[in-house]
């Protein structure tokens, strides 16, 4: 939006933190970071009307992003389905990227996330504000 | 120093300390109680970790450091989350619902006011009336810009809130935005950053107070389309702030007032919110309650700007 206030918080979007190798029982089977809700309130995931990444310029398959929060693990595809899942602004959500590879430990990647949501509050009868966040960071694997 | 009024302050205005984990719950209600605060409002979707279903446990946490820094729940703020599904709005049925659960959520904790949004619709307010009355709870709309009283849906809540059985149920708090009338420092900068020439704003400021059209304020000079953009923002927001005079049509009802404000400069002196002309009006028309203070800046400046609230208002309210 062109005058959102919220947007300067889009640059805390992706969280300054390690990228890590992540592992099912002992099986390397992907990499993990972390990503902020980027304004003054927590939401309910149920307002993420579209959310993607790119590592390194590519576009991450949808299919392959696992959103964790509240102890749980989500698809994308369910997200718009969780009303009654609330994102506090305090708890980071993790996003694992199941990736067979993983990425090389000491390795410096770009890490993209886009997020397009609704705030519930404002507007009326379906007319409500909608904001687009982008954050890009470079961030080292751990 | 006017024993009626006292001197609160939202955590939301520790927005920046908060959000950045800077700072956690016990820090902000230290530092309140350490500036001088008596009493606080928690915007709990942003605050209560648990959000929307809110553990006993924690209530009983939030109690003891309230105790522990000798500070009064003044408010409990709530929403109106009507775009909460992806496909409709939330159904009447299910904003009482909500409404519900944070006037007993805020009894639990121990305040006696619940703030809530226009966006309740009048017949769920008044539908509330009963719950209200058998939990000895207020139920408040915020007022806030671009609203004033005279905004349809308003008059319809004014004339709820003004029937004899409301009385000390059903109230308004009005938000200090809606007399600001220039755009405040913060605007400015953003809007000097992204290419507004300062002298054309600073003529565009001016004129939007000499209430020109946004047209005829466009056509004052040679402007970018960001510019024009930034004038018609600016007219639409700014130009039709509420009336001193219209105070006399809320405090009645009003049992807290939100201090909102973007900047006090070094005498505490507000320059788009006229704090100098309102305090007075609001102890002349004998409110008594809370006024606290809603710093929106969202940056780290809050801790000198809301020192510089309490100073402004012990200066305002002094006999």
């Amino acid at each position: 939006m062109f005058f959102s206030a919220f947007a300067q918080w889009d640059i805390h979007m992706v969280v300054d933190a390690p990228i890590q190798n992540t592992q099912v029982e002992g099986i390397s089977y992907g990499y993990e970071f972390k990503l902020h809700y980027p304004t003054y309130r927590g939401t309910y995931l149920s307002c993420i009307e579209e959310l993607y990444f790119e590592v390194d310029g590519e576009r991450v398959p949808d299919g392959m992003v696992e959103f964790h929060l509240n102890g749980k693990q989500f698809l994308l595809s369910e997200l718009p389905g969780l009303f009654a899942e609330y994102w506090h602004i305090t708890d980071d959500a993790v996003i694992r990227v199941v990736d067979y590879k993983g990425l090389e430990k000491g390795s410096v990647h770009s890490v993209k996330a886009h997020m397009q949501h609704r705030i519930p509050y404002t507007g009326y009868e379906g007319d409500y504000g909608v904001e687009i966040s982008e954050c890009t960071k470079e961030l080292m694997v751990e | 120093m006017s024993k009626d009024i006292k001197i609160g302050v939202s955590i939301y205005s520790f927005t920046y300390f908060y959000d950045l984990k800077l700072m956690d719950l016990e820090d902000l209600l230290r530092t309140a109680h350490e500036m001088g605060y008596e009493g606080v409002e928690i915007v709990v979707a942003q605050m209560a970790p648990e959000y929307p279903n809110i553990s006993d446990e924690w209530i009983a946490h939030f109690k003891e450091l309230l105790d522990k820094y000798e500070l009064h729940l003044v408010s409990w703020s709530a929403y109106i989350d009507m775009g909460l599904h992806p496909d409709r709005d939330l159904t009447d049925e299910e904003i009482c619902e909500h409404t519900r659960r944070d006037l007993i959520l805020a009894k639990k904790a121990g305040a006696d006011l619940v703030r809530t949004q226009h966006a309740i619709k009048p017949k769920n307010f008044r539908a509330m009336l009963p719950f209200c009355k058998q939990l000895d709870m207020k139920l408040c709309i915020e007022m806030h810009a671009p609203h004033h009283p005279d905004v349809p849906v308003w008059k319809e809540y004014l004339e709820i809130m003004a029937e004899p059985e409301s009385e000390g149920y059903l109230g308004v708090v009005p938000d200090f935005s809606i007399f600001q009338y220039a755009p405040h420092k913060q605007m400015i900068e953003n809007y000097l950053r992204d290419g507004f020439r300062e002298d054309k704003l600073n003529a565009v400021i001016e004129l939007n107070k000499e209430r020109l059209s946004a047209e005829e304020i466009i056509a004052t000079d040679d402007f970018t389309d960001y510019e024009k953009n930034v004038i018609v923002d600016i007219v639409g927001h700014f130009q039709s702030p509420a009336k001193l005079e219209d105070l006399k049509k809320l405090i009645p009802y009003s049992p807290y007032i939100h201090g909102k404000f973007h900047f006090l400069d070094e005498n505490c002196h507000n320059p788009c919110i006229p704090y100098e002309e309102i305090i007075p009006m609001v102890k002349e028309l004998g409110f008594k309650g809370y006024i606290a203070s809603e710093y929106e800046g969202w940056d780290e400046a809050a801790m000198e700007q809301l020192k510089r609230y309490v100073t402004l208002l012990n200066r305002l309210l002094e006999d």
